[in-house]
C-alpha cells in the first residue's frame, strides 16, 4: 500500500522519521552490544535480558512520534532477533567461561599434535606467536626463539645454545606446520588496560593458546595466506619502501612499522587498516570492469569477499564487504532505497556480532563501527557537502578518541586537521600507487621509476603531516568531560541519523549522560 | 487500521505518550545498570575481568578466605617452567595450577614427569626437569654401570632423579626418589634414558617408525616426522651424522641421540 492512501490519523509524513522505519538495525546492534557488555562485567541473566531489551525499546519508543503500520511486526521482529541474539550471545559467553571444558582439550589429557596452516603470524622479541587453522580448530601457538630448531625459555641465566631470535626462522601466513604442546586456556588482561590475550584471540577465532609449543614447517599451504606472504615479499623487493607499505597495508593489510608509527602520531592509523574506503576503491574497481556483464551486482560479491580475504580479513574490512553485500540483497529484492548507510552499517554490525560475539571486543572493530555510524549519521543529517567534509574529521575524531586513549594511553590532537585532508588525500593516492606499482610488480622495465612516482607524493605527505605535528603537538588522554562529550555526541547523532525529532534527539543523549553521571565513581 | 486506532490514545497525546514510555524503559535500564552494578563486579571486576575468567590461583576469593586470612600456599617452581619463581596458589591446588602459574612447560620440559593431577602442599618445591640424557651420561660416567646393568639399578619404575642441582650417581637418584614420597621436594622424573627407554639396542634410522623414533630422548612426534619425511625425500640416511639435515635437529640434539641410533641393518 502506498503511504498516500494510509487513512489512519496517525500516520503521514512524520510516521517515517522513526528509529523503526529508518534505523531499525541501530536498536538491535545497541542491544547486542549492551548484553555483551554485561554479560562480561557478570551481571544476572535475567537483569541483561531486561536491559537489553528494554534499553532498545526505549530507544524506539522515545524516537517514535508517530507510529506507522508497520511499526508493531517491526518491533515485534527487532524482540524476537534481539532476544533469540542475547540468548545465544550468552551461551557463548558460558561455554568460554569454563575454557578447559569447553573447545579446548584438558591439560592433563597430554599433549596436542597437529598439522596446520599458518594464518597469523606475530613475532615477539625473542620468538613469536602464530594463529594456526588445524582440525582442532583454531588455536595460537606461542614459541620461543627459531622454528624448526629447538627453543627454550628466556629465562634469566639461561639462554642455552639451542636459543636463536627469530629474525630469519618467523613463520609466514601460509606455512603449513606440524606442531606438538600442552594446550592452556586464553589467559585475561592481569591488570586495567593490560593486553587481554582471551578476548583479542578469541576475536580471531582461537579457542586455547599451546605455550612454548614445539613448531616446526613442513610445506606451503595453497590459500589466501600464502598469497599475502607471496605477495608481501614481491612488493617488498620490487617496491620503494613507502609505496611498498603503503600497497601492503591495503592489499594485504600488512602493516609497516614505522609507517604505523608515523600514522599513529598523526592520528591517522585508520589509513593503514582494510576499511570502508579500501574496500570502496576496490568495489569502484571491480563495477567498472565488470560493467559490460548484465550480472555484475552478482559477480562482484566474490571479488569483493576475495578482496577482503586476501587482505586478511581485518573486523573492518569485514563489515565494508557486508555493508555492500547488504546493499547488494537490497538492490536485488527490489529494495534499493531502503539502503541507507546508517541502517546498513548497523546491520553489517549486528550480523557480525551474531557470528562471533568476540569481534565486540576488537578494536579494531570498535573503533571501525563508531567511525562508520558517525560519518553515516552525517549524511543522514541533510548538511551540505562541504559541511560534511569539515565536520566529519572532528566529529570522528571526538568519537573515537575515548576508544582510542583507551587503547593507545593518548590520542594526538592534530588528528582532526590531519584527516579532513587525509581521507581525500588517500582516496587518491591508493589507486595511484596500485597502478603505477603494476610494471615494477610485473618485472617490467622502468618499473621502479613509475613506482618512484606515489614514492614521491607519499614522502610529501609524510613531511606535511610532520609538519601539522610540529604545529600541533598536544596530545589528549582519557578523561571524563572527554567520555562525556564523545559519548553525548555519538548519541545524538545516532538519534538524528534515526529519524528522532530535534528535541528528541537531544533527550537521548541527555538520559545516557544522567545515567553516566552515576556510573563513573 | 482505522478500527485499530480507536484503542490508541488522543492524538495530540500520543507523542509525549511515547516519549514518555521511551525515557522510562531508558532510565529502567540504566537503573538496572547501576543498581546491579555493585554487588555484581566486586571481585575482579576493577579490570572488568569476572572470575570465571580468572584462572585458580589469581582471585582474591581464592587466596583468601572469607575472614580475610591468607589461605593460599606458596610454592617454588623451577626447571622447564617458562617464568620460575615463588607463587601462590588456593589451598587444595594442584601441581598443574603451579605450573600454569609459572607460564607452563618450557619446549624441552619432561612433561611426563611430573604430575600435574597430584595435590600440592605448602611451601613445597615443584622441580620440572629437563628432557634429557645428561643424567644418564653422568651417572653412567659416575657409577660404571651401563646398559642393562644400569637399568638394574635404577628405582622401581624406571624412575630417576632429574636435572637441576645436578645428580651425580644412582645413590642420588635413589634419594630423590625417596624425597618424592615423603612429598617434601621436588619430581622425580622418567628420563627418556637417551636412546630407547632403556633397551641397549639402537634405533635404525632408515627403519624405524615415527612411534619408534620418538623413544629417543628429544625426539617428538613433529622431530619424528621430520625424519621419516626426510628419509621417504631424499633417500636412506648414509651415516647417523645425516641427522643433522633433517630440519630441526641440530648437533646439540644429534650428540645426545647419536649413541642410540644406527643406520645398519
Amino acid at each position: 500500500m502506498s503511504r498516500s492512501k494510509i487513512s489512519s490519523p496517525y500516520l503521514g509524513r512524520a510516521a517515517h522519521e522513526s528509529p523503526l522505519s529508518k534505523a531499525p538495525a541501530f536498536p538491535l546492534l545497541a542491544g547486542l552490544s549492551i548484553s555483551l557488555m554485561l554479560l562480561d562485567a557478570r551481571y544476572p541473566f535475567w537483569a541483561v535480558i531486561i536491559i537489553s531489551l528494554s534499553a532498545p525499546a526505549g530507544w524506539c519508543l522515545l524516537g517514535t512520534s508517530r507510529p506507522n503500520r508497520s511499526s508493531g511486526p517491526v518491533i515485534a521482529a527487532l524482540l524476537i532477533v534481539g532476544s533469540l541474539g542475547v540468548f545465544y550471545i550468552a551461551s557463548e559467553m558460558e561455554s568460554a567461561q569454563k575454557p578447559e571444558f569447553a573447545d579446548m582439550p584438558s591439560i592433563l589429557a597430554g599433549p596436542v599434535t597437529s598439522r596446520g596452516t599458518v594464518l597469523i603470524s606475530r613475532k615477539l622479541n625473542h620468538g613469536g606467536t602464530v594463529l594456526v587453522s588445524t582440525p582442532l580448530g583454531k588455536c595460537v601457538l606461542k614459541f620461543w626463539g627459531d622454528p624448526g630448531i629447538s627453543y627454550r625459555s628466556e629465562n634469566k641465566g639461561q639462554k642455552g645454545e639451542a636459543f636463536k631470535p627469530a629474525d630469519g626462522g618467523l613463520l609466514s601466513a601460509g606455512d603449513y606446520v606440524a606442531f606438538s604442546g600442552f594446550p592452556e586456556p586464553l589467559q585475561r588482561a592481569k591488570k586495567p588496560g593490560g593486553f587481554d590475550e582471551f578476548l583479542y584471540w578469541k576475536a580471531r577465532g582461537a579457542g586455547f593458546i599451546l605455550s612454548s609449543a614445539e613448531v616446526q614447517k613442513i610445506g606451503v599451504s595453497i590459500g589466501f595466506a600464502r598469497w599475502r606472504t607471496l605477495i608481501d615479499a614481491r612488493a617488498a623487493a620490487t617496491l620503494p619502501p613507502r609505496t611498498a607499505g603503503y600497497l601492503l597495508a591495503a592489499l594485504t593489510g600488512s602493516r609497516d612499522e614505522s609507517l604505523t608509527s608515523l600514522h599513529r602520531s598523526v592520528g591517522t592509523s585508520h589509513l593503514l587498516a582494510v576499511s570502508g574506503a579500501h574496500v570502496g576503491i576496490a568495489f569502484g574497481i571491480f563495477w567498472f570492469f565488470l560493467r559490460r556483464f548484465r550480472l555484475r551486482l552478482f559477480l562482484v560479491s566474490p571479488f569483493i569477499w576475495a578482496y577482503v580475504f586476501l587482505s586478511g580479513a581485518a573486523p573492518s574490512a569485514l563489515r565494508a564487504a557486508l555493508m555492500i553485500q547488504l546493499v547488494i540483497m537490497g538492490r536485488v529484492a527490489g529494495r534499493a532505497g531502503t539502503g541507507k548507510a546508517f541502517n546498513t552499517v548497523s546491520a553489517a554490525g549486528a550480523v557480525m556480532l551474531l557470528c562471533n560475539p568476540w569481534l565486540f571486543w576488537d578494536v579494531g572493530w570498535r573503533l571501525s563501527m563508531i567511525a562508520v555510524l558517525t560519518l553515516s549519521s552525517l549524511t543522514a543529517l541533510k548538511i551540505s557537502p562541504g559541511g560534511v567534509f569539515f565536520l566529519a574529521s572532528p566529529l570522528v575524531w571526538l568519537t573515537t578518541t575515548l576508544q582510542s586513549s583507551l587503547v593507545f594511553g593518548s590520542s594526538p590532537v592534530v588528528g582532526i586537521a590531519a584527516n579532513i585532508f587525509a581521507l581525500p588525500a588517500f582516496s587518491v593516492l591508493f589507486p595511484l600507487a596500485f597502478v603505477c606499482s603494476i610494471p615494477a610488480l610485473a618485472g617490467f622495465p622502468l618499473g621502479s621509476a613509475t613506482a618512484a612516482v606515489p614514492e614521491f607524493l607519499f614522502l610529501r605527505w609524510e613531511r606535511l603531516s610532520q609538519n601539522l605535528l610540529a604545529l600541533c603537538p598536544w596530545e589528549i588522554s582519557f578523561t571524563a568531560p572527554l567520555l562525556f562529550a564523545g559519548m553525548a555526541a555519538m548519541t545524538y547523532l545516532c538519534a538524528a541519523a534515526s529519524g528522532f525529532g530535534a528535541w528528541r534527539s537531544f533527550a537521548a543523549p541527555a538520559i545516557l549522560c544522567a545515567g553516566l553521571c552515576f556510573l563513573i565513581p | 487500521m482505522i478500527g485499530a486506532d480507536r484503542f490508541l490514545p488522543e492524538r495530540k497525546y500520543l507523542p509525549l505518550i511515547l516519549a514518555g514510555s521511551g525515557a522510562i524503559c531508558l532510565v529502567l535500564a540504566l537503573l538496572l545498570v547501576i543498581l546491579l552494578r555493585g554487588p555484581a563486579s566486586s571481585p575482579g571486576a576493577d579490570n572488568g575481568v569476572p572470575d570465571e575468567f580468572v584462572r585458580e590461583g589469581e582471585s582474591d576469593h581464592e587466596l583468601y578466605g572469607a575472614d580475610g586470612t591468607e589461605s593460599a600456599w606458596v610454592v617454588y617452581v623451577t626447571g622447564e617452567v617458562m617464568r620460575p619463581g615463588v607463587y601462590e596458589i588456593p589451598q587444595g591446588g594442584r601441581i598443574n595450577d603451579a605450573v600454569r602459574m609459572a607460564g607452563g612447560f618450557t619446549a624441552l620440559a619432561d612433561r611426563e614427569a611430573v604430575n600435574l593431577a597430584e595435590e600440592a602442599e605448602d611451601g613445597i618445591h615443584i622441580r620440572v626437569p629437563e628432557r634429557t640424557v645428561e643424567i644418564l651420561y653422568q651417572i653412567e660416567e659416575n657409577t660404571g654401570l651401563k646398559g642393562e646393568a644400569l637399568n638394574e639399578r635404577r628405582p622401581a619404575g624406571g624412575e630417576l632423579a632429574s636435572r637441576g642441582q645436578g645428580v651425580n650417581d644412582a645413590k642420588e637418584a635413589k634419594e630423590a626418589k625417596e624425597a618424592k614420597n615423603s612429598r617434601q621436594n621436588s619430581y622425580v622424573s622418567r628420563p627418556s634414558l637417551g636412546g630407547a627407554s632403556g633397551v641397549s639396542e639402537k634405533i635404525n634410522i632408515n627403519e624405524a617408525t615415527e612411534d619408534e623414533l620418538q623413544r629417543l630422548s628429544g625426539i617428538g612426534p613433529v622431530l619424528a616426522g621430520a625424519i621419516v619425511a626426510y628419509r621417504e625425500t631424499n633417500g636412506p640416511f648414509s651415516e647417523t651424522e645425516d641427522l643433522i639435515k633433517v630440519k630441526g635437529i641440530g648437533r646439540k640434539r644429534f650428540e645426545s641421540v647419536k649413541d642410540f641410533v644406527t643406520v645398519s641393518r
